[in-house]
This record gives C-alpha cells, structure tokens and sequence, in this order.
C-alpha cells in the first residue's frame, strides 16, 4: 500500500467561522475566526496530536470533522470521500467509522443506564441482527477489553470512578468498530497515575486494533507519549509540525519554545538556573486577528515583517514544518 | 429470586424508603381512591337529596359532618365528590402533562421553525391571565367533564411546555446525546430512551404540583358556573359554597377543604417518592 492510499483522514485548508450577529434584526458584524485555514493529513494505524491554548480552536477542529460545526471553507477526506459536500444521507451512512472520546467522564455517560446495556444499546444498531446473547458476549467482550470486569457492566455511572467512566467510553466509541478516533482531551479530567493507564490502554489498542487517533490535547508530555506526529495550534492555526520527539528536543517556532518552558522541571537547582521563556499578555482575540503573523503581538523575536505577512509553512528539516519568518536565524539555541 | 422480583423488591425498597409519611401518604391517597370508587355502599344518603329539615344541621351520628344549606349530608357529598375531583384533576393533568411534555419536546429537539412556532404560542397563551384563558376554552368546549378536562389541561399547557422544553434544551447538549448520534441511533430511540427518562423526575413533581392546582380551579370554575353543574358535588364547589358560613358552621368548608389538602399532599409525598424510586442515584441510599 503507498502512503496515499494509507491516508484516512485528510483535512485541506479547513476554516470554520462562527457569524456574530448583533440586534433582533441578526445584522452580522464579524466572525470568530476559530479554525483559520489548516490542513493535514492522518495516516492509518498513527496517532496526530493537535495541541494549544485553550480557546486555539482544538476542539472546533475535531467537530467540524465529526460534522458538528459546520466548516465555513475546506474539505475533509475521510478515506478518499469529502466528508463536507456528503448529503445528510450518505454521511450517515459513515457516520460509524468515526467516533469520539469525550474529555468530561461525568457528562459523557447516561446516568440512567448501566454500563452494559450503554455497550448494548450502540451495537444493536450496527445494521445486522443480533441475538440478546450475541450482545451480551459481544459488550462484556468490548468491557474486557478495555479492562473491566462483568461486575462493572452492572453498574451505574455514578457508582463507578472518573477512570472507569473512561473506559466506558472507550468501549462506546470501539463499539461502532471505529477507524479514526477523534480523543478530545480524554485524560485533562482525570488524575495522572489513572491519566497513565488510560493513555497506555489507548495505546494497548492502537496495536491490537490497528486504531488512528486524532489527539487533542493541551498537555505537552501526554501528547508526547501518545503521539506519532504533533502540530502545535494557535489562533486556530498551526504554527508548528514534527514528530513528537522533536518537539521536546528541537522546537523551532517561539510559540512552542515558549510552551515548553512553561512545563516546570522537577529538579529544583535546574529550576532556578534555567531560563524561561514569558509570554507576554492573552491570546489575542479570534474575533480580531492580529495582521501578518498571529503570534507577533507575544512574540519576543517580532519584526516588521511579522506585523505584515502571514509566515508560510515550511519545511525546515525532514519531516518539521514551522510557519515562522524567523526560525532560521533562532535555529542555534544552544544553551551555554 | 428472579431478576425481575429483586428490581421490584428494590423498587418498593426506594419507594417507601422515606418511611412513616410514605405509609400514610399511601393509605390516604388509597382511601381516597376507594371512597370515590364505594360511595353508593358507603354512604346510605344520596347527595344531591334536599331535606330542609336538615339545613345546617351540625354534626351528628345521623350526619356525621352534618348537612349544608340545603340539608344534603356532607359526608355523602365528600364521598361523591371524591369522584368528580380526582377524576378530573388526575385527568386534566395528565392530558395536559403529555401534551405539554410532547410539544416541549419536538421544540426543544428541532428548535428551528417548528420550536419557534411552539414557544411563540406559549408566549402568547401566557400573555392572558391563565384563569381567563380557562373560563373561555371551558365555555367553548361545553358544560360537561370532557369539556373541563379539556379546559383545564389547555390551560395548563405552557407551564408544562416551557419546562420540558428547558429541560431538553440543557439535555441534548450532554456527551452521551451526542455519542448516541454518533453511533446512529435513531432520534426516536435518543428522544424515548434518554431524554424523557432523564427529563422525568423534574416532570413528576411539576404533575404532582399541578394535581393540587387543578383541584382549587376546578372549584373556581364550577363557581363560576362552568363545568361541573349544581347540584353535582365536587369538593372545590363544597368549600366555596361553605365558606358563607365559615364562623357558623366551619365544618361546611373546613371538611371538604381537609380533604383537598389530604389528597394533594399524599399525591406529593407519593410524587417524591416515585421520583426518588425510578432514579438509580438513589438506590440503597434511602
């Protein structure tokens, strides 16, 4: 198989724009500019991290793909098929392969219904008949699966922990018998140790089942650990891409420098030396975007020519993608 | 022990788990229901027979609560009345509760075009006094029971409208709705599987509520000559036909009056515990 047909999601110059109107008479004064102009592609079998600030337009992204916005410009391809100019109809028709991991454990759940019968309930409509004891093997399956036991299945929601409420989830969303995932912040609500076992068995069944992932997070280090390939979001739109090991060795836009060193460093002498790397004031508002560069407003490193024009991205090495006028010239950071 | 019998036992468990007052809220609201359905064996005077011998006769072992104006026995009239008011007050208000939470439903559902066009009608219904609006459907609709219900469920719409409507409003936006769409399930099952379960509790009490609401209006409505016609007896018509003699003969009003609130706080107190009963949250804990 070549690399393009192993593609299964691959979003072109998506934007998505929310109108702000104003008055009964709904006169539109502007748009919220939450996606501006982003394309990549998610190849079968990887995991893509997206990651930013909140209000970046992270989670816009994986709606629009999921059709719950709607995209002002742009086209998603899932598996060679624009998902954007589908009729209701046929989107439906495909609606099962993409499914969603929701970030809040507590909201994502039924409280009226036993975790069982939450598992029963999606794969009864999968198109084929069923039998009630097909179901039963078949949800206590997905529940072992994903680590619980029969004993959970009969439980409630609220009698069972934030971890736990997650890999409910996770069976809900494996299901449908997904092909891409679309995690939105699925461990930002939980504790870190339970944070870990749910980013390993995520992992776990990237293997087993051959999964793509699209992760969104805001969390450096676990994007880091899930993820093939990361692309840092700002403004709602990418300003960086690499794999995830460079993001942590070699960032090139300031943007992510700056993300970086934000991230504490448990030795407390290192700490006290290192140099971090202050932004200056709020994420300008998407409503009005800055001209040129969107980050020059923050950025240490502006000139006039950040002011001006919006920085291309380009390829500065391999596989590294970085939209920046200057990344050149702070290419040799060595730390003395 | 068959699943089934443990989810009744723990049902049952829940429901009277309140104790006392759940016991005695079910044996008053169960006495009622037997007087209106034995008043021709439990009571030996016919209530509408005229004795005006009798009028205003004061409580004796003859006339238990004693008679009204007319010498017709109050204890007669309070069993027969027991039918026309819980009749009427239960039906009303479960007609108006389905309709309502139906119409709040598809306009919380679908917003667009249809739920504009349902809440702008609620708007404007709210916009005339409610007891107004009652007076004028029940005269539209004709002097009998059916006419009644119909005007008393109608007028109670809105409220029922708008709080089911708010109720899906916040409840479709939760995750698991959206994962449901996801996955295709159909709107019908999203809508009967999810959102009325979880939109019901809030439902119950506000119909539990209304039943008592209803009882009061049905009396004003009857005063005012529509609906239930004299002589028939309803306990509403008894306490405004006795409240004339409130210093007098207080037994007049205050017994038909006793009653209503008997019968609206055991439906209340069996309204909670229904509640509480149907929601898994609770299991256990009462």
């Amino acid at each position: 198989m070549d690399a393009q047909n192993n593609i299964i999601l691959s979003v072109q110059g998506l934007k998505v724009h929310f109108p702000l109107t104003k008055g009964i008479a709904k006169k539109q004064i502007g748009y919220v500019r939450a996606v501006e102009n982003i394309s990549f592609d998610v190849e079968r079998g990887k995991t893509v991290g997206i990651v930013g600030e909140s209000g970046c337009g992270k989670t816009t992204t994986g709606k629009a793909i999921l059709r719950m916005v709607k995209a002002t410009e742009g086209s998603i391809y899932l598996n060679g098929q624009n998902l954007l100019t589908m009729t209701p109809r046929e989107h439906d028709q495909i609606k099962r392969k993409v499914q969603m991991i929701f970030q809040d454990p507590y909201g994502s759940l039924d409280p009226r219904q036993k975790a069982s019968s939450i598992i029963r309930e999606i794969l009864r409509e999968d198109g084929a008949h069923h039998t009630a004891k097909e179901l039963d093997d078949e949800a206590l399956r997905l529940l072992t699966m994903v680590g619980l036991s029969e004993e959970i299945g009969e439980r409630y929601p609220h009698e069972m922990s934030g971890g736990q409420r997650q890999r409910v989830g996770i069976a809900r969303a494996l299901a449908c018998n997904p092909e891409l995932i679309i995690c939105d912040e699925p461990v930002s609500a939980l504790d870190v140790s339970i944070q870990a076992q749910i980013i390993n068995l995520l992992t776990r069944l990237q293997k087993e089942l051959g999964l793509t992932y699209l992760f969104i997070a805001h969390d450096l280090a676990v994007v880091r650990h899930i993820a093939d390939t990361v692309y840092v979001m700002y403004l709602g739109q990418f300003v960086e891409k690499m794999s995830s090991d460079e993001m942590f060795s070699s960032p090139l836009h300031p943007y992510t420098k700056a993300l970086l060193s934000a991230i504490p460093v448990v030795d407390c002498e290192v700490e006290k030396t290192r140099k971090r790397i202050e932004l200056s004031g709020e994420v300008p508002s998407p409503i009005n975007c800055p001209s040129g560069c969107p980050f020059h407003p923050r950025c240490p490193y502006a000139t006039d020519i950040c002011r001006e024009k919006m920085p291309d991205r380009e390829v500065a090495f391999g596989d590294h993608e970085v939209a920046c006028h200057h990344y050149k010239e702070l290419l040799p950071v060595k730390q003395p | 022990m068959t699943k089934r019998s443990i989810k009744v036992q723990s049902f049952l468990k829940t429901f009277f788990g309140r104790g006392f007052i759940v016991y005695a809220a079910a044996l008053i609201a169960l006495m009622f229901i037997l007087f209106a359905i034995f008043a021709d064996v439990l009571s030996k005077y016919d209530p509408n027979e005229i004795d005006l011998m009798q009028s205003l006769a004061l409580p004796s072992s003859e006339h238990i609560f004693g008679c009204d104006l007319h010498g017709r026995d109050v204890f007669a009239r309070i069993l027969y009345g027991a039918r026309i008011s819980m009749l009427i007050s239960v039906f009303s208000c479960i007609v108006g509760a389905i309709i309502g939470m139906l119409l709040g439903l598809v306009a919380g559902y679908r917003e667009g075009f249809i739920g504009t066009l349902i809440m702008r009608y609620v708007d404007l219904q709210l916009a005339i006094p409610p007891m107004l609006f009652t007076i004028i459907i029940g005269m539209l609709a004709g002097h009998n029971m059916f006419g009644l219900v119909f005007a008393l469920s109608f007028g109670m719409l809105p409220g029922f409208i708008r709080l089911m409507y708010g109720l899906v409003l916040s409840l479709k936006q939760n995750d698991y709705i959206v994962a449901l769409k996801f996955a295709r399930i159909p709107t019908w099952k999203i809508i009967l599987g999810h959102l009325l379960p979880n939109a019901f509790p809030t439902m119950l009490v506000t119909f539990t509520m209304n039943l008592g609401s209803t009882i009061m209006l049905e009396s004003t409505l009857s005063f005012l000559g529509i609906g239930i016609q004299q002589p028939t007896a309803s306990w509403g018509s008894m306490v405004s036909d006795g409240y004339s003699y409130i210093f007098t003969r207080p037994f007049l009003a205050f017994v038909p009056g006793i009653c209503i609130l008997l019968l609206v706080l055991s439906f209340n107190i069996l309204g909670d515990s229904l509640r509480d009963a149907i929601d898994p949250r609770l299991k256990g804990k009462l």
